[in-house]
């Protein structure tokens, strides 16, 4: 990788200005309130920034902990190669959640008030914590990068030293948070303490990074099933063709399918922008994998529908759309297109059905939030372009952060 | 939190309502609301305003029952807070902004909410209401008049009802009346006590002339608590982390043990060779 310019094209020239008005947007929106840039009401009172960048962001950071999980837990090796684009993917994924939750909230400077005032009961704030720690871990899995390209080797020393404990203490906190008792908490410890001891004396150097991965992956289990959480207390505003007491799991088995999609997805798309050819046997044998997870999550999501409706399908015009698009285009086709034989060997099919199966999820998580919820007798809520600009920019922010430190930093490995 | 021994409450009589607003206007001067700017005839019924707001915590809604092409009824209801037994919105605040007192009103406080809106989503009747054109924006809804209770004088808008539609009182008492009154005018009233057992009971009773349903009200509430519905996935949690967190342990230690003994024996092999 010597050359390391960043080459700003005609593409950026548009992120940059959806960035410009975006940010403009914002500052409309802090000095005259949310009902100045959105169309949030009394009834509708969550939309487009919960259900894309929030709802839909969080999913799709999903590949870090899927590709984690692949090469570390189960030891495929092979894909070590994209297992970097996908942390940094989650990582900034993650960065621009939280700047999109915080636009949102009405009183953004206080959310740091989550760290201090409990609430058990609240599946809201399973999810704040979990953002939180995983933030944390995964800006943890992402700093050796930062260390290799600055050299920084006393850092890294420190690192491969203290982020197992660290790790180690922020599960057990996590747990000691949501639960209340010290005893759970202290189990946690121990099981995971015994484990980074095992490891330090029987497997090879360098697997003590084991307890970053376990730990980003609880969270992230965790968290994805808490977004589904989040849905659940709503039974009479949220359509049957979504509600479900399942809901948690339904999000959490889509989460880990659009993992691997994502991680597909953006290693076609990133080795054709940077020019670093992956391994095809790389995007082949994830292909492989790709349509045991569709199976998983359609057979459970259509479960789940049946017993709540039974089949009857009723609802709003859209809300049929909706649940058809997301059943057939996001899982049976990609499912049929990814069975034919030989399918996954033909680069263009594994990254239209990885596409129409990304496509499929971000339709569940703007179903769930916002077309499935209707109030009798109010009109259903429709963005603002003011909420659909702002996303955009903050899509656009995060873009743009990626392209430059995929340039800046060792992100993609050398072959 | 289940015991309602000691908590207050109203019982709201439709059938006693004539209309005034007296309510409407006796709840803005205690809490100094603002007036707000409405329009004649903003949906069903005559009501004014159409809604709540953050600048409204009670309502008089209005319906006219119609047969036969005729009018024969107009019945009138107080929309508020029903301070719930087991609040959704307390389940659902991140930091425990809302707060059900010991004596019933469910409170919300200022200080600690982060403006999230999942109350607003959370509670089943849409109370909740927000300042959406403020820099530091407020949930707004009626508090049972909490600072009046405390110093033991009723709530203002109970003082303000001249015909007995609104009854304060403790919880336990208003029951007993509110099914005394059904029994004694099977006509008259529509025979069900709105609140008795929805969502797991709330303090504010309703009965009247015509189903709740009438003034879109949710007719297919759980009759327990929606906190309900979350508790299992929060309990399940410890469970869950430390479960996955051994499951993953075990398996990566396998996993790599064999990775290292393999590359041990072709090591091994390679020096032999
Ligand atoms: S009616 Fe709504 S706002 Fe009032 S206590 Fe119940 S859940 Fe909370
Ligand atoms: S908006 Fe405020 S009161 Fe409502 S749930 Fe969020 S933090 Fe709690
Ligand atoms: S109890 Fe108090 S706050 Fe609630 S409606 Fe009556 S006057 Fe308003």
């Amino acid at each position: 990788m010597s050359n390391r310019n960043i080459e700003f094209g005609k593409g950026s020239r548009v992120l940059f200005g959806l960035i410009a008005i975006g940010a403009f947007l914002i500052g409309v929106r802090y000095i005259g309130g949310l009902g100045t840039v959105t169309n949030l009401s009394d009834k509708y009172p969550w939309g487009l920034w919960i259900g894309i960048d929030v709802l839909t962001g969080v999913s799709l950071a999903a590949g870090g902990f899927t590709l984690a999980a692949i090469v570390h837990i189960f030891g495929k090796e092979k894909y070590h190669a994209v297992i970097r684009p996908a942390i940094l993917t989650a990582f900034l994924g993650y960065i621009f959640v939280a700047l999109g939750l915080i636009v949102d909230l009405g009183r953004g400077w206080n959310i740091w008030h989550v760290i201090f005032f409990w609430n058990r009961d609240s599946a809201m704030f399973e999810v704040g914590w979990c953002v939180l720690l995983y933030l944390t871990i995964l800006a943890l899995e992402f700093a050796p990068v930062i260390f290799e390209e600055y050299g920084l080797n006393s850092w890294q020393e420190k690192w491969g030293k203290y982020s197992p404990w660290l790790s180690i203490i922020l599960v057990s906190w996590f747990v000691f948070v949501m639960t209340g008792y010290p005893w759970y908490a202290g189990i946690a410890f121990i099981i995971l303490a015994i484990f980074y001891f095992t490891y330090r004396r029987s497997l090879p150097k360098g697997s003590t990074v084991l307890l970053l991965i376990i730990a980003g992956i609880i969270f992230s289990f965790e968290h994805q099933s808490s977004l589904g959480t989040l849905f659940l207390i709503v039974p009479t505003k949220l359509s049957s063709l979504w509600y479900t007491p399942y809901l948690p799991l339904n999000f959490l088995l889509s989460a880990i399918m659009v993992g691997l999609a994502m991680v597909i997805f953006e290693s076609s798309l990133s080795s054709r922008v940077f020019g670093f050819g992956l391994e095809k046997d790389v995007i082949t044998g994830l292909a492989k994998k790709l349509p045991w997870l569709i199976i998983v999550t359609a057979v459970v999501r259509l479960y789940t529908l049946y017993q709540q409706t039974g089949f009857v399908l009723e609802g709003t015009p859209a809300q049929l759309f909706f649940l058809g698009l997301e059943i057939i285009a996001g899982l049976l086709l990609p499912l049929v297109m990814l069975l034919f034989p030989g399918a996954s060997d033909s680069p263009k099919t594994v990254f239209y059905a990885a596409a129409m199966v990304i496509a499929g999820v971000v339709i569940n998580r703007v179903s769930v939030s916002m077309v499935g919820i209707n109030i009798p007798d109010i009109p259903a809520y429709v963005p603002h372009p003011g909420e659909i600009l702002i996303t955009l920019g903050i899509i656009s922010a995060g873009i743009m952060t990626f392209y430059v430190m995929c340039t800046k930093l060792p992100v993609f490995e050398k072959h | 939190m289940k015991t309602t021994i000691n908590q207050k409450g109203f019982l709201i009589d439709g059938t006693k309502c004539i209309g005034c607003r007296a309510c409407q206007i006796a709840c803005k001067q205690w809490n100094e609301l603002p007036a707000e700017k409405t329009e004649f005839f903003g949906g069903d019924g005559y009501q004014n305003p159409a809604d709540l707001s953050s600048k409204t915590y009670t309502l008089i809604k209005y319906r006219e029952v119609i047969k036969k092409d005729k009018l024969v009824d107009w019945v009138f209801h107080k929309d508020q807070c029903q301070h719930c037994l087991e609040p959704a919105c307390v389940s659902a605040c991140i930091v425990g902004a809302l707060q059900k007192t010991a004596a019933g009103p469910v409170v919300w406080e200022d200080r600690r909410c982060i403006g999230c809106r999942y109350c607003m989503l959370a509670c089943p009747y849409n109370i909740p209401k927000f300042e959406w054109y403020s820099i530091n924006p407020d949930i707004k809804k009626c508090t049972l008049c909490s600072d009046r209770i405390e110093n033991g004088l009723p709530p203002a808008c109970a003082k303000a009802c001249s015909t007995g539609a609104i009854t304060y009182g403790s919880r336990d008492e208003l029951l007993k009346e509110a099914k005394k009154r059904l029994k004694s005018g099977p006509d008259t009233y529509y025979q069900h006590i709105y609140g008795e057992d929805e969502v797991g009971g709330t303090c504010v009773l309703n009965i009247s002339s015509i189903p709740l349903e009438e003034f879109g009200y949710p007719g297919n509430l759980p009759k327990e608590s929606l906190s309900t519905t979350t508790d299992p996935a929060m309990k399940s949690i410890p469970g869950v982390v430390i479960g996955l967190g051994a499951a993953l342990g075990i398996t990566a230690f396998i996993v790599n043990k064999h990775k290292k003994q393999l590359s041990e024996e072709s090591q091994s092999q390679g020096d032999q060779s």
